[in-house]
Formats: C-alpha cells, structure tokens, sequence
C-alpha cells in the first residue's frame, strides 16, 4: 500500500471541479484508492463521495492507494492534487 | 386583448406562439415492467443525456463559454459509481427506471445537503437536475424538436443549463415569471440578445396556439390579441429589422460628423457572457462593464482566480480596445445575501459602492489583485462607483498599494500604470472634479444616478415621473461644468448613462469635448449611424445651458 498525505492549499476546496478530476484519475488504475479528510473515509472513485469530504483550505487529506498498479496511480494522483488543490 | 406589464431584460419585439416550459416533472407511482426491460430503458436514458452533455459541453468550448465546465461535472454525476449502484439496487428491488432515478438521486443529495457548506448544497441541486431530466427523456419530452415552430418561451423556473439546452434559434422571446432581471439566467439571455421580460407576482394565461406578441421595448407582454394588433406589431417588426440590416454597415465604419469631428461609442456590458455580441457590433471599447454581477451570481465572494479569468477573457477578446470594469457596486437596489447589508430607510443615499470598501476591504482588494493581474492581458481600465469625498478616492489609492505590493510578494507580474478612474454619479464627485484629477487618470458620467440625485427624483417612482427629466437642464450645465474642468486638466472622460444615446445632444457633448459615449450594446450601431448624421458647425452650446 502507497499513502500520501495532501495539504489543501486552494481557497476553494474540493469542489465540483477538482472532485471531477481526481475521481478521472482515480478511474484508470485498478488499485483502490481511499481518500480520508476528518476521519471521513471514501472512495476515490466515487465523485460524489469525493465532494462529500468537505475538503476546505488548510485541511490535511490522507489518500491510500492499493492494488497492482499503485505505483503509476501514487505518482499520477500526486501530480493532480498538487495542480488543482 | 390582455396585457402583462413587467420589467425589460433586452428589448425588442416577438411575434409567436407560447410555449410553457417548467422544469419540474410528475411522477406516478408506475409498475415496474421487469428488472431487465427497465434497466435498459434507464441506461438508453443515461446514454442520451451523457451524449446531449457532451454535445453542449463541446459547444461551450468552441463559444468560449465559462459555463462549459458544467456539463462535465453533470456527466461526472451521470457515471458516478454511488449513483449508479443505487440505481441498480433499486431495479432489482423491483422499483421501476423512474423511481430508482428519483429514489437514488434523493439519498445522493442527502450525502450532500446535510454538510454545512452552501457550494455542496447547490451541487444536490444539480443531481436533481439531472435526475429531472432522465426521467423527462424517459416520459418522452425529451427536446423542443417536437416543435417546428419557434416560440415565446413562458416560464416561472429556467435554470442556466435548462436555457442552453433549448435551440437558441426556435426561441423568439422569453417571459420570466417571478425571476428576478438581475438573476443569473437573466442576465445570459440578456447576453443572447433574446427580447425578454420579468413579471413578478403574474401568471401568464394564454390559450393553446394563439399568436401572441411580446412587446420589450415597452416591458408588455400580449395575450388574445386581435388581427389587426398583430399586423401592426408585424409591420413594426418588420421595419425594426430593415432599419437593423442598415445600421449593420456602420459595424467596422471610423465614423464622424459631417464637419468632420469625431466622439468614440463604447459599449455597456453586465457580463463576460456579452463579450461575443459586443464584437458583433465592433465598438470601439467598453465604457462601462458593471463587475457586480460576477457578486450577484455567485453564493459567496468571488475569489481571486474567478474574477481574473473571466476579466481576462473580456480583456483580450477587446484585443488593446480600452475596457472599462467598474469595481462592485453593491447596494441601492443591488443586494446580496451574503454581504449582510442591513435594511436602510434610504438605500440610495445610504451604504452603497466605494462606501462599502471600508467594511468589505479584503474583498474590495482581491477584486483589485485579479484586476491588476488581467491588466497585462490587454487595455484594461478600472472604474470606482459612487465616489463622493477625496477621503475616499485616498482610500482606494492605499487599497491599491496594498493589492500591488501582494501581488509583488508573489512574483505576479501586472501593470503597474493601469488607469484608475471615478464615476460620477453624485453631485459632491461632480463638485469637486478639479481635486479628484489631482489623482486619476479618467472620468465617466453616469447619468442615470447623477440624474436622479440632481433632480432628487426616484425613477422608480410613477408619481414623480412627470418632473423627471432626463435632458435637464441642471444636468447639462453639470456636464458642462466637468467636462470643461476635466479637460482642461487633461484628462478623458465619458459618459455611460442612457443620456449617451440621445441623439440631439450629440453636437453639446463633442462640443464639451467628451471624448466617449458607453451605450447599451443595442444602441451601439444606432449611435454611430447618428454621429455621421450631425454637424457641429452651426451649433452653440449656449443653447442648452
């Protein structure tokens, strides 16, 4: 299992648009991939889970990624999060 | 005949059949027809709307539209796992496609609705859109192809995505019921130059395929309406449309007077989303683009990014033409929920544009920072409304320092001579015109306020309207008075109210020396058409003071 952990540096937060391409992302790798915020648990697959995060500015999210292919999805997820959050 | 007064979105006249379009839909109790006949009438739905987004997502695109994005995050919904897992459960409990949609789409908004949090409560409401309009494809009113006509649209609910889902080309009017003209899907019609009005308090009745006329130009819509009514309003639709054909020659005409002087026409604009009929007529630049629509729309304060994208968009589409964005001008009869303005006996003389800049300055300097920021972007100017003391244009000088220097911290580049202008609205601003060119770079008169605090006269009023009169004297002399100040001072200045358009005083403003006239977009052409149409020669300027 990979794990980062991902400070939320946008004003915005999770909304609809970043949720939209993290769960794009998320959908080409065959590893599951939770993401937690607040001890909130969802799958990273799941749009409108994402969403329900509530992810805000200055929240710490933890994404555990597990499968076959976490190496590729680790990497590509990071650079996601790092250009939209 | 019967007639419905209400308020102009843009002006114009319709002549048609209407059609009533509610967004809402009922929903029997229906019998499922089997779990595998109704799964594929649910997926056959799905496929039709994903395709119909994408379409419109594509579309967007190539318009240039900010809404564009939208229609991805609907077929994101559309896919989304949660949802269609709750569908499937649905269909094997033995709930037909209809209900599994309306079933799943319920406990899906409960994920979001019960957060604290305003953005994801407006998102549930995008679930139940889509959901509406699964189950309309399913009950099979799906489209608007159904009819060969086109049509004035009536309605008392049309979101944004509802109205760019109707082929713009069958709608002829549009009737708003208890929408408010300053509402989000208003304001895009305005942009679509669609004739349309606002009723507030009325339903429309009218009788299945009646010709009816809508009348915006004077805010009226017509119902059972007699034959001879109707050729007279298609007689006048007609003429309207040849005078148009005509005006459309004066698009990339440099035009002057007949003794050859020349005054610029800029354009008004409330919205990005009018960049594309502002290039139709080819102005030459916006006098006025009123940002507190950006504030109107949203459910909380725009960020930074926000505003710079849709600032820049309108900046380059100008390509150099000077545009003119007036910083926020809240309050009077413009209220937002979410700046918690208290009521007040007297709004237009109470707590309204730069006076909120006290209380609101870190929205007032994020607005500055996304300014600045699309200044590199073309020939961007900014304007401050409802100035009325030097302490004030003092203050708005420090909030600048302020938003230059963090935009310095984070290595943001911007121009740093950008023109900071005043609009002058109040008779203090006109008073004291001389001291305020010790600090900015251009001026803009707007009459339909000055007008009004001149004449201590509400517009708004009917009892009072007699004495309103917009071609006063009083206000011409003020004009005079200004305008002789501020050129003398070197400095440029315009005017953006509806006195602009009035062509008998073409030749006092060129002769005041105002160098540009902001018009509503619609008067733009008509405009250009009359400056090559008057001589200034003969003219004295006495004659109106």
């Amino acid at each position: 299992m990979k794990v980062f952990r991902y400070l939320i540096q946008s004003d915005e937060g999770i909304h609809a648009r970043p949720a939209t391409k993290i769960v794009t992302c998320a959908k080409l790798f065959t590893s599951n991939i939770t993401i937690i915020n607040n001890n909130k648990e969802v799958d990273g697959k799941r749009m409108i889970a994402v969403m329900s995060l509530n992810g805000k500015k200055d929240d710490e999210l933890e994404i555990r990624i597990q499968g076959e292919d976490e190496d590729e999805a680790f990497d590509a997820l990071l650079k996601v999060f790092k250009e939209i959050l | 005949m019967k007639k419905y007064a209400g308020k102009r979105i843009y002006e114009g006249i319709s002549i048609g059949k209407i059609i009533r379009y509610e967004s809402n839909v009922i929903i029997d109790n229906n019998k499922s027809l089997g779990y595998d006949k109704e799964k594929s009438i649910f997926i056959n739905a799905k496929e039709i709307l994903i395709k119909t987004y994408n379409d419109l997502y594509k579309k967007s695109v190539v318009e240039n539209n900010s809404q564009a994005e939208i229609f991805l995050t609907f077929i994101n919904i559309l896919e989304d796992y949660d949802f269609l897992d709750n569908i499937e459960e649905n269909l094997k409990k033995g709930f037909s496609a209809t209900n599994s949609i309306v079933n799943s789409s319920n406990s899906l908004q409960k994920m979001l609705i019960n957060i604290d949090n305003d953005y994801l409560k407006e998102r549930a409401k995008d679930i139940e859109e889509i959901s509406i309009k699964l189950i309309k494809i399913i009950q099979g009113d799906n489209n608007y192809n159904n009819f060969n006509e086109k049509f004035i649209l009536v309605t008392s609910n049309l979101s944004v995505v509802d109205f760019m889902t109707i082929p713009r080309e069958k709608i002829l009017g549009i009737v708003l019921e208890d929408i408010s003209p300053n509402s989000h899907v208003a304001i895009l019609i305005r942009s679509f130059g669609i004739p349309s009005i606002s009723l507030i308090n009325q339903k429309v009745n009218f009788i299945k395929n009646e010709l009816c006329v809508l009348d915006s130009t004077n805010s009226v819509l017509l119902t059972s309406v007699n034959n001879e009514n109707i050729s007279k309003y298609q007689s006048i639709l007609k003429d309207r449309q040849l005078k148009l054909e005509k005006l459309i020659s004066y698009k990339d005409k440099d035009v002057q007077t007949i003794d050859n002087k020349k005054i610029k026409v800029y354009a008004n604009i409330s919205s990005s989303y009018e960049i594309d009929s502002v290039l139709d007529c080819n102005p030459d630049g916006i006098g006025l683009f009123r940002s507190e629509f950006i504030y109107l729309n949203a459910n909380k304060f725009p960020s930074e990014e926000e505003q710079f994208e849709i600032y820049k968009l309108c900046v380059s589409k100008m390509n150099n033409k000077p545009t003119i964005i007036r910083t926020f001008d809240i309050g009077a009869d413009k209220k937002i929920n979410y700046f918690n303005i208290p009521e007040e006996a007297n709004p237009f003389l109470g707590y309204r544009g730069v006076r909120l800049y006290y209380e609101f300055k870190d929205v007032f300097i994020t607005q500055l920072m996304a300014l600045y920021r699309a200044s590199i972007y073309g020939n961007l100017k900014v304007m401050i409304p409802m100035v009325s003391n030097m302490n004030e244009i003092k203050y708005v000088y420090k909030c600048i320092q302020e938003a230059k220097n963090n935009l310095i911290n984070r290595n943001i580049n911007f121009n740093e001579k950008m023109a900071i202008g005043v609009m002058i609205e109040t008779v203090s601003a006109a008073l004291i015109c001389d001291e305020l060119c010790e600090y900015v770079d251009f001026f803009s008169i707007g009459t339909n306020d000055l007008t009004q605090y001149v004449l201590a006269i509400d517009r708004e009023n009917s009892k009072v309207l007699n004495s309103y009169d917009h071609k006063s004297k009083a206000i011409l002399r003020l004009i005079y008075y200004i305008s002789s100040i501020v050129k003398s001072k070197g400095k440029e200045i315009g005017i953006c109210g509806e006195l602009a358009r009035e062509k008998e005083l073409l030749p006092f403003f060129i002769n005041c020396g105002i160098d540009e006239l902001s018009v509503s977009l619609s008067y733009v052409l008509e405009c250009k058409k009359n400056i090559t149409e008057i001589n200034t020669r003969y003219f004295e300027i006495k004659k109106y003071l």
